[in-house]
């Protein structure tokens, strides 16, 4: 074992000091059977510094009842609690299950308490670290569950718990809550799907078109078979929301008064209008061009964002109350100064739209890229020339070159300073440019643009050796002897589009640096207060979910500036703990993912969208491949399930004094819901009624040192035959203790004959969710419960 | 109860020792605390204390998880497994190890009925069934085979020699069949 500082705590106020004081820095000893082997195998997602040994607190060690209570303290051995005459006359389950606990060695060693507190069982999680290496599941920190999909014979048969959030959702920018709009899907919550992703994106149907999707990436099921199409359904919702929009995008049920201006209607403007508009704002977006949506309408090309999409999204929210005001000057119309008097607040979203000069000879025979595909968007349909070269390797420069190669040009090349793994560009959309055609130049660099009578007939490259320098700062470098002409009659720049901010007087304290404008990362505010700022202007070219955080973000602060509250940063993100996740049992099998390729070469257009969208059933059975990533480790605690059948009560001690919950909701949260610094104390039992009968049955492969695969405890209260209250615990079935409710409404009310304890334990699985490997312990389940059920006298049930 | 903590007064740190106390077979030793070479870490169990820093071998280790019984030693009369408990939690405890046994050179009873039934092969197991079989018959002199059954059940053996040690055992209690 490693080394760990040590504490031997004399009183409860000792041992939660020491807790107060170090957190999650320490751990308790409270047996330390299974404390030692998780220290010894470093399973702990943290090695503890400190280990508080409780044992030496002397009065937590007794068994006694007071006014029809039966009251342990939690540090009583297994082995006296098996052994009590009080436990066994009134509480047998008790007692036989504290029998039941690993060997008669460690009965005398470990107390209830730590019974209770017990950590998960799962040999993943458990693994030694010092054989093989650490396996880094969820519990530990890491974003997947190998138990899922690996040897699962002994874990959940009822679903699992979220730890650390799920993979998919933390590589989202947004933070989109994924597995949990999956699983609505699933339910057939459309309505309640599509609130979920609005919440942290208010346009799925254009990000569902053109995010990088790193949640696919991401996606733990990528390394089963193939990741979720997750891109897909996000769109199919996106147009299920636009189809649906006057239901779904409503006005703010009332209005501040407060008003906010948006210059710029791009993804970042946009997303800034939709949240402060449901906040209550009236939102004004100002923006130069003719038509609102900046890249989403001008940039991106119709292929990949059909521009019918972009004009409902706009629609929508102008239905929903944004105004729009178009092709006004800021700065010369109105000024600045002026809109942030008329307005309460200001949020500049400008974007990066300018071609800033490379420094090459014949450069003004060259044109923007932007200013081009801004054209063809409009649907001016110039050919630009018959041998074109686009300069850049980003996403505008591919765009740029399939564009121009569908409008008719017989060459394209794109040559950019990187090398082809270097291209920032995305890689699918890289290969779909070599696909229609276009050549690709890695690592070469503009020399000088050749003419010829004012024409351009080529351009002069020289080869780059390298683009970033050891710290990764842009800074290339060239072997000036090694040079190429490529012949062309057009050159198109798409290289290190800038922000335009000639439109904000120099004079204002507006703070900025290398052209972009400076912000608070967290809120987006500037230097100036009641003026933010977000998206390119203040980042330089990025990608369209980026500008969407962005101006959520903005949102978000504005919000708390426009109240009068502490700007934070209020940026949505999922919750941690949640109760059992359930997935569909399709998603443990191996399956192709849904998608459907973009259509052939052949029939791609320049205004036609080229990738179809997946259908209703395509969507739905791709939700169902979702295994919604969570932990399906047990808990196999024999004590919980017994004290969960007998309605115990847990008493917890901390630094505030003593707070008591129902040892139910003692596992509410993985593993249970003890603070770090509070310690369970006592346990509380209210005496069984006469005719309650109570039965523990543990089912396992060895009489002892073994856990349960799954134990049972019931406790029926029976009057003349009749069941009056019903209280059935499934122990080892999940990540936590579960009442089999359904089965336990099934008998309330009724006599327990053979078809009432068949339809029971029938009800006792029903909702279960086997892994690949444990369908026997559904069937293991339902005959415990129905030995349970049927056990004629109490404490004669077999283990 | 736990509700009547007087805080003012007890929630103050503990004021740790500086060394333990630990008597084994009868002898008491006085262990320091510490990460030096001759002391005792926090991390030392018992059956590493017992093996490594005072050479009572006799005391194997097994799996190291308490689920196999080798490592089982008589702590104040019980038997307990070595390798689960901390030898810093073990201050002023009496322990007693197979070596302990043997008195003025002869085997104890009960380590002659093992042999004398031949109740081991390899015998690594050996020294945990014995201490719990001591311990047991220390308690019931006259065990059931259950009773023995229901101690020994945490004792594992790859040797497969359970049935003569439970015949063994029955010797040693004169109740051999």
């Amino acid at each position: 074992m490693r080394a760990f500082e040590h504490y031997n705590a004399k009183t409860t106020g000792e041992a939660v000091t020491l807790l107060k004081k170090y957190g999650s820095k320490a751990k308790l000893s409270a047996g330390g059977t299974d404390l030692l082997g998780k220290l010894k195998d470093e399973v702990l997602p943290e090695y503890p510094e400190v280990l508080i040994n409780i044992k030496t607190i002397p009065d937590l060690d007794y068994i006694r009842e007071d006014d029809g209570t039966l009251k342990i303290g939690a540090l009583t051995k297994l082995s006296k609690i098996a052994t009590s005459s009080i436990i066994k006359e009134r509480y047998d389950i008790i007692s036989q299950a504290a029998q039941s606990v690993g060997s008669p060695q460690i009965r005398r060693v470990g107390t209830i308490g730590g019974n209770l507190c017990q950590d998960v069982r799962c040999w993943y999680y458990r693994y030694p670290d010092h054989v093989g290496g650490r396996i880094l599941c969820y519990l530990k920190g890491g974003q997947g569950c190998y138990a899922l999909t690996g040897e699962n014979r002994y874990h959940s048969i009822f679903g699992g718990c979220r730890v650390n959030g799920s993979a998919c959702s933390s590589a989202c920018p947004a933070g989109v809550d994924i597995p949990l709009y999956l699983s609505l899907i699933r339910d057939g919550d459309w309505h309640k799907a599509a609130e979920v992703l609005l919440e942290a994106n208010p346009f799925p149907s254009v990000t569902g078109r053109v995010c990088s999707h790193p949640c696919e990436q991401k996606c733990n099921r990528g390394d089963f078979d193939e990741s979720v199409s997750v891109r897909a359904i996000e769109r199919f919702i996106g147009d299920y929301i636009l189809d649906n929009a006057s239901a779904i995008i409503k006005p703010a049920e009332s209005y501040t008064g407060k008003s906010v201006a948006i210059i710029g209607s791009g993804p970042a403007g946009l997303s800034a209008a939709y949240y402060l508009n449901a906040s209550g704002y009236r939102v004004t977006v100002f923006d130069r061009m003719p038509e609102a949506g900046g890249m989403l309408t001008n940039g991106i090309p119709a292929y990949r964002l059909p521009k019918d999409v972009v004009k409902r999204v706009l629609e929508s929210l102008e239905k929903a109350g944004v105004e729009f005001k178009l092709q006004a000057n800021i700065g010369k119309d109105i000024t600045l100064e002026a809109l942030r008097k008329e307005y309460d607040s200001v949020f500049l979203a400008t974007g990066a739209w300018n071609q800033p000069s490379i420094g090459v000879e014949g450069e003004s025979m060259a044109k923007p890229g932007l200013e081009l595909l801004t054209n063809v968007n409009r649907g001016l349909k110039e050919i630009p020339g018959k041998k074109v070269v686009v300069i850049g390797g980003g996403n505008v420069a591919v765009d740029l070159g399939i564009t121009v190669l569908r409008l008719g040009a017989e060459k394209v090349t794109i040559a950019c300073l990187e090398s082809r793994e270097e291209m920032p560009a995305l890689e699918s959309e890289i290969e779909q440019a070599i696909e229609e055609g276009v050549k690709l130049m890695p690592s070469w660099g503009p020399a000088r643009i050749i003419e010829s009578a004012g024409k351009v007939t080529g351009i002069e490259m020289v080869q780059c050796s390298s683009v970033f320098d050891a710290e990764g700062i842009f800074s290339p470098t060239y072997d000036d002897s090694i040079r190429k002409a490529v012949k062309a009659d057009q050159i198109i720049l798409a290289v290190g589009q800038t922000a335009d901010i000639s439109y904000i007087d120099p004079a204002l304290p507006l703070k900025v640096n290398r052209g972009l404008i400076v912000i608070d990362p967290k809120t987006q505010e500037t230097s100036m207060p009641g003026i933010f700022a977000g998206g390119e202007v203040t980042s330089g070219p990025a990608t369209v979910i980026e500008a969407v955080i962005a101006g959520h973000r903005a949102a978000t602060a504005i919000d708390h500036y426009l109240r009068g509250a502490e700007i934070k940063d209020g940026h949505i993100k999922e919750k941690t703990d949640s109760p059992l996740l359930m997935f569909n049992s399709e998603c443990l099998r191996k399956t192709s993912r849904v998608s459907r390729p973009i259509v052939p070469i052949s029939e791609r257009r320049l205004y036609v969208e080229d990738a179809p969208g997946l259908d209703l059933a395509e969507v739905e059975a791709e939700a169902k491949r979702c295994f919604n990533c969570s932990c399906v480790a047990v808990n196999a605690s024999d004590m919980a399930v017994v004290l969960i059948a007998l309605a115990a009560k847990i008493v917890i001690t901390g630094p505030g004094g003593i707070r008591i919950v129902p040892a139910q909701d003692f596992f509410d949260s993985l593993v249970n819901v003890l603070e770090v610094d509070e310690i369970l104390t006592e346990i509380q039992v209210p005496r069984p009624l006469e005719n309650t009968s109570q039965t523990f049955i543990k089912f396992r492969l060895r009489g002892a040192i073994d856990f349960a695969i799954v134990s049972v405890a019931s406790a029926i209260t029976l009057n003349s035959g009749v069941c009056d209250d019903a209280r059935i615990v499934l122990g080892a079935v999940a990540p936590k203790p579960i009442r089999a409710v359904a089965a336990e409404q099934t008998i309330t009310g009724r006599a327990l004959n053979t078809t009432v304890v068949e339809a029971a334990a029938e009800a006792a699985v029903t909702g279960s969710l086997p892994l690949n490997m444990n369908e026997y312990k559904v069937r293991i389940t339902k005959t415990l419960v129905k030995r349970a059920l049927s056990s004629p006298d109490p404490g004669t049930a077999a283990q | 109860m736990p509700t009547d903590i007087d805080w003012n007064s007890s929630t103050r740190e503990p004021i740790e020792k500086s060394y333990i106390t630990l008597t084994v077979n009868g002898e008491p030793h006085r262990l320091g605390i510490g990460s030096q070479q001759d002391e005792i870490a926090p991390s030392h169990t018992l059956a590493y204390t017992l093996r490594e820093s005072l050479g009572f071998t006799g005391t194997k280790i097994g799996c190291d998880h308490g689920a196999c019984g080798a490592c089982t030693v008589i702590m104040d009369g019980e038997a307990v497994q070595s390798c689960s408990i901390l030898t810093i939690e073990c201050d002023g405890k009496s322990i007693l190890t197979i070596e302990g046994l043997e008195v003025n050179g002869q085997l104890h009873p009960l380590q002659q009925a093992f042999i004398d039934h031949t109740a081991f092969q390899c015998g690594f197991c050996t020294p945990g069934i014995i201490m719990s079989t001591k311990a047991l018959l220390d308690a019931n002199p006259s065990p059931t085979e259950d009773d023995i059954k229901q101690e020994l059940a945490g004792h594992f053996c790859r040797c497969i020699s359970h049935y003569l040690v439970i015949k063994a055992v029955m010797a040693a209690a004169g109740r051999e069949r």
